[in-house]
């Protein structure tokens, strides 16, 4: 089950080019490229006629013809030519999806094109701010459902024995965790006080000794994702802190989008607020990143063939209260959004 | 529980003011004084007419007082049709001078920290006064500063007056009391009318960094809890006590309130500079929507004459029958304390592992049930008894 009415990401901007290719969104096969003018087009990807996918067809112009009898549709998806001779049959339409490019970012609106706004597409408020430096890396095909991302990024507690020689330090083990519902979302979020920085960090922070830390974990419906790490000498962090000069703030973007009901393909960058235009900097911290993500798929796709493959329940453990919660309301909007769609049809 | 009753003896008996009466109680054994932390209470075991109830009243005196418990009384008589408080009525009418009454040892999680050297604030309305009172015997040999806030309707209710002025006095200066009489009467002296509010805390202290402890009726407290929070003193330097059936103060106050204004984002003095433009940092709460209402709320009209029904758990199918005490958090936590080996996983009201059967009464629940349970059951993880409730456990 997936939130229509939302944007998500499609693909990296660099990958969409003047040529045709599928992509899956939500189940749905889509056929995108960019025209002439460098506009990112989104059709349906099956010609009306025998289903051919469009993608298997051309590029002409503005348009695309179908690589089966030639039928040619327009950036709105209407039929501009079919064979025949005749007049253009009225059903000689494919679904024109809306798409928005932002953040290096392909978004796609799944839902009513009638109610799409570009302004809903996440803030990002430092993304081209000169303090701070970006990394990212390639989308990840994970081999999940998409919640089971969305259930890992309101977890702080699993970086205690999936990320050992990362973001681990012995207090991520047992420092209580508070959720925090917000109108878009959960946070999970935890003050670690006084501690060692995790390995990951000790090498980019630019103080000396013991930090205050942050972990602040928070999924917005239906599955976008901001990971704040804020690490900031030992005395000047927690709810009240003052922070310091030298406080370190890494913002983890992930975006999750559902391919189909058991994959998902995961897209994530990270801003830092120190030596943006370190490029050095910048490869090590892709590189330990896209390392760790690893160590999450490898784990998040055994635990989908555990979860369909099991023959006794599972439990759920207070840790698990944000996850849990996140869904709970996730499944109240997808309900939601389902009944004024049968209304609307009926 | 029961091998923790000792019998004491009324040594004294009098009025501290119209409606409220101390009782001074020594051990009839002899015996020494229980140990004590200042703000604890005192559990009563009061002849009942359907048995005998517990009832727990806090230390009024000084808990190193080497003469005797004290414990100050409210006399809560019925009012529009409600039944008498039935432990305070029987104190008052028929607990006399050297006569008898069982009491247990002293209770409770509401009591001064006294490893802090934060500057204290004590904020008590009406007979909410008791523990503070206790505290403030404690603080009296401390050298920190201390703040008494008393409001009470007029001076004609107000116990324990003198005693507080005396401390205060030979405080040199470093205890401050400030008498806030809502309806003062003729011939009353009050320090300030009316209720407490901003203006009138904020002209009592200084800015710094309070320890706050707050104790009265719990349309005072929810007042109170509104007011110190929205001057910006952190919850979790906001110790509190109901008597009696209370809960959770943060999410009454919540419950009651129209939603707060958007917080302000908060950038901390040292931050550099390049973390101007995030909407929030080091708490993320700013950013938190009122949680809906996980029962309904207290009715307003709450007074302390309900606070005396009293509430405590029977575990029918074990046979058990345990009062609500301030030591535990919830029914799951009672029932362990009492012997009992409940399933559970979770703890936090999310896994319904704990679902049993409620066979009378009311729980309500400090954390809001992921799947609320259905009607005749609970989840005693996340809950606690409102009265008295009888549970198929």
């Amino acid at each position: 089950m997936f939130l229509k009415n939302a944007w998500y990401v499609a693909a990296w901007s660099s990958e969409i080019e003047n040529s045709l290719r599928q992509i899956l969104v939500l189940g749905e096969k889509i056929c995108v490229f960019r025209t002439a003018q460098g506009e990112v087009i989104a059709l349906e990807d099956a010609c009306p006629h025998r289903k051919l996918p469009l993608s298997k067809g051309r590029i002409k112009g503005d348009t695309v013809e179908c690589g089966y009898h030639g039928l040619t549709f327009d950036c709105a998806g209407q039929c501009v030519w079919a064979p025949g001779g005749g007049r253009i049959p009225s059903a000689a339409k494919v679904r024109a999806y809306p798409v928005h490019e932002k953040y290096g970012l392909v978004w796609i609106w799944m839902g009513n094109a009638a109610i799409a706004d570009v302004d809903d597409i996440i803030d990002i408020p430092n993304f081209d701010s000169p303090d701070w430096g970006i990394n990212r890396g390639a989308a990840m095909e994970l081999q999940c459902n998409y919640l089971l991302m969305t259930d890992n990024l309101l977890d702080p507690t699993h970086v205690a024995w999936v990320h050992e020689t990362s973001f681990a330090q012995a207090a991520t083990k047992d420092t209580p965790l508070k959720v925090t519902r917000t109108d878009d979302g959960v946070i999970v979020h935890r003050w670690m006080m006084d501690v060692a920085p995790a390995p990951f960090y000790a090498k980019i922070v630019e103080f000396e000794g013991n930090c205050d830390r942050l972990q602040h974990y928070e999924v917005r419906y239906p599955c976008s994702a901001l990971i704040r790490a804020i690490f900031t000498p030992a005395g000047t962090g927690g709810p009240e802190g003052t922070l310091h000069e030298k406080t370190f703030v890494m913002d983890s973007y992930n975006f999750m989008t559902p391919t189909t009901e058991t994959e998902t393909r995961y897209y994530w960058f990270q801003l830092r607020n120190i030596r943006p235009d370190d490029a050095e900097l910048s490869a090590m911290m892709s590189e330990d990143v896209r390392h760790a993500f690893e160590e999450d798929r490898a784990v998040l796709n055994a635990v989908q063939i555990g979860l369909r493959e099991k023959t006794s329940p599972h439990i759920d453990l207070s840790i698990d209260a944000g996850q849990l919660r996140f869904r709970r309301q996730l499944e109240a909007m997808i309900a939601e959004e389902q009944a004024v769609d049968a209304k609307m049809q009926a | 529980m029961a091998e923790t009753f000792r019998r004491f003896r009324v040594m004294r008996k009098h009025p501290e003011s119209s409606v409220i009466t101390s009782f001074h109680l020594v051990p009839s054994d002899g015996g020494a004084l229980w140990p004590a932390r200042p703000g604890q209470y005192l559990t009563l075991r009061i002849p009942g007419p359907e048995g005998p109830v517990l009832r727990t009243y806090s230390l009024s005196n000084a808990v190193d007082a080497a003469d005797c418990h004290r414990i100050s009384v409210k006399r809560e008589a019925g009012l529009n049709g409600r039944p008498d408080g039935i432990g305070s009525v029987w104190l008052h009418d028929h607990l006399a001078e050297g006569a008898e009454i069982e009491v247990a040892a002293p209770r409770g999680a509401f009591f001064l920290d006294e490893d802090s050297t934060r500057p204290v604030l004590l904020l008590a309305g009406g007979v909410g006064l008791t523990p503070l009172l206790s505290m403030l015997h404690r603080l009296a040999q401390s050298n920190r500063k201390v703040w008494l806030v008393h409001a009470v309707e007029n001076g004609g209710v107000q116990p324990l007056r003198a005693e507080v002025a005396a401390l205060a006095a030979a405080s040199a200066g470093r205890i401050s009391v400030c008498n806030v009489l809502r309806n003062p009467a003729p011939g009353d002296h009050a320090d300030a009318t009316g209720v407490v509010d901003a203006a009138l805390l904020q002209s009592l202290l200084p800015l710094d960094d309070y320890q706050v402890y707050l104790c009265g009726p719990v349309p005072f407290m929810v007042a109170m809890w509104r007011l110190l929070t929205g001057l910006g003193i952190a919850p979790e330097r906001i110790a509190y006590e109901f008597f009696g059936p209370g809960g959770s103060l943060p999410k009454l106050a919540a419950d009651q309130v129209a939603p707060a204004p958007p917080a302000i984002p908060r950038i901390p003095v040292n931050a550099p500079k390049s973390l101007d433009k995030l909407d929030f940092l080091t708490d993320p709460d700013v950013r938190k929507i009122a949680e809906p209402a996980a029962r309904k709320a207290l009715p307003a009209a709450l007074t302390m004459a309900d606070a005396e029904t009293g509430n405590e758990v029977v575990f029918a199918r074990s046979g058990v029958t345990v009062a609500w005490n301030s030591g535990v958090n919830s029914i799951l936590e009672l029932a362990e304390s009492a012997g009992l080996d409940p399933a559970f996983v979770c703890r936090s009201g999310i896994c319904n592992s704990c679902r049993c059967g409620l066979k009378d009464g009311q729980v309500e629940y400090f954390s809001e049930p992921l799947d609320p349970p259905g009607p005749g059951q609970a989840l005693i993880c996340c809950s606690r008894p409102n009265g008295r409730v009888v549970l198929d456990l």
